[in-house]
């Protein structure tokens, strides 16, 4: 296996359109799902990540690369509680910033966080979403999330009149 | 480019991140595929596992009192108290008049009336009004 400097454990991950990204362990433990294949030895030399583009994977290491939380001189990892607060609300505009993406790209890292198992890019990427059924019709969550509206005319009626209060 | 299709199942663990019963409720009004998921058994136990039930509103000697404009519940218990629940009790066995509303707690309403043919004896029943489920209780004699 790589190793770029001294205590820095390299892993490669791979994208199936043949692209290569050497990662800190560090970083690709970010990902629970690869954090489980390192623990239980199944990453000798490189991962290859199904179903994930090289762009799409470039996009998520550059978010745990982000996220993985800091070593201090210590050697003791900074968990949440102890970061300062000006250091969480840099992540947040960085968050912000991260997520500017079109629908196509977002639905992608969607499904990329799902599989790698990150559940802060998870929550960051699903929360437009969320929003999205919260805020608007039904007509714009249709064209937000390309879906048709298979319901019969009646049926649709009778969920929005048995269920009015929802709808106001 | 056509939009990825976000698959079913992940799908449902976003529709968990919904804040409110009516996200969800407007989520399954969206398409029929939707619409299975959230009332899908498993998914509303997850659902309900990680939201706090609303607080509709409270029951009294004298009914139901809805939650009202501000609280974010307020529509959802104007749902309720309009059409929804029976809460002048005509689940209960016999004429609902015959009841007495002696205590209420924790959405369980307590209610008793004579017995019918030992009236020393009173007819007991806990019942849920959202529900209409009833628990008798063994009859007492009056204290």
């Amino acid at each position: 296996m790589a190793t770029r400097e001294a205590g820095k454990k390299m892993i490669m991950l791979k994208s199936p359109d043949g692209m290569e990204f050497e990662v800190e362990e560090a970083v690709a433990m970010e990902s629970q799902t690869i954090r489980k294949m390192i623990e239980d030895d199944c990453a000798d030399t490189a991962i290859l990540i199904p179903n994930i583009n090289s762009k799409i994977l470039s996009r998520v290491i550059e978010y745990c690369n982000k996220h993985v939380p800091t070593t201090g001189a210590t050697g003791a990892a900074a968990s949440d509680t102890v970061a300062p607060a000006a250091l969480a609300e840099d992540l947040k505009i960085w968050d912000a910033e991260f997520i500017k993406v079109n629908r196509a790209t977002r639905f992608n890292l969607i499904q990329a966080a799902s599989y790698l198992n990150i559940k802060g890019l998870l929550d960051l990427t699903s929360q437009t979403t969320i929003d999205t059924i919260s805020d608007n019709s039904l007509e714009e969550i249709r064209s937000f999330l390309s879906t048709k509206n298979d319901y019969l005319p009646e049926e649709e009626q009778t969920i929005r009149r048995e269920n009015q209060w929802a709808f106001q | 480019m056509a939009l990825p299709v976000i698959p079913s199942k992940l799908l449902a663990d976003i529709f968990l991140r919904l804040p409110t019963p009516e996200d969800l409720i407007r989520a399954s009004a969206v398409c029929v595929s939707f619409r299975r998921l959230v009332a899908d058994r498993a998914f509303l136990r997850r659902f309900r596992k990680l939201h706090p039930p609303p607080l509709l509103g409270f029951v009294d000697y004298s009914g139901f009192h809805p939650a009202e404009p501000p609280h974010p519940s307020a529509p959802a218990a104007s749902a309720v108290a309009d059409d929804d629940f029976d809460f002048d009790f005509g689940f209960l066995p016999g004429s609902s008049l015959d009841w007495t509303v002696r205590e209420v707690r924790d959405g369980r309403v307590l209610l008793d009336r004579p017995g019918r043919h030992e009236p020393l004896f009173k007819e007991t029943v806990v019942c849920d009004p959202c529900t209409g489920s009833t628990s008798c209780f063994p009859r007492s004699p009056v204290t």
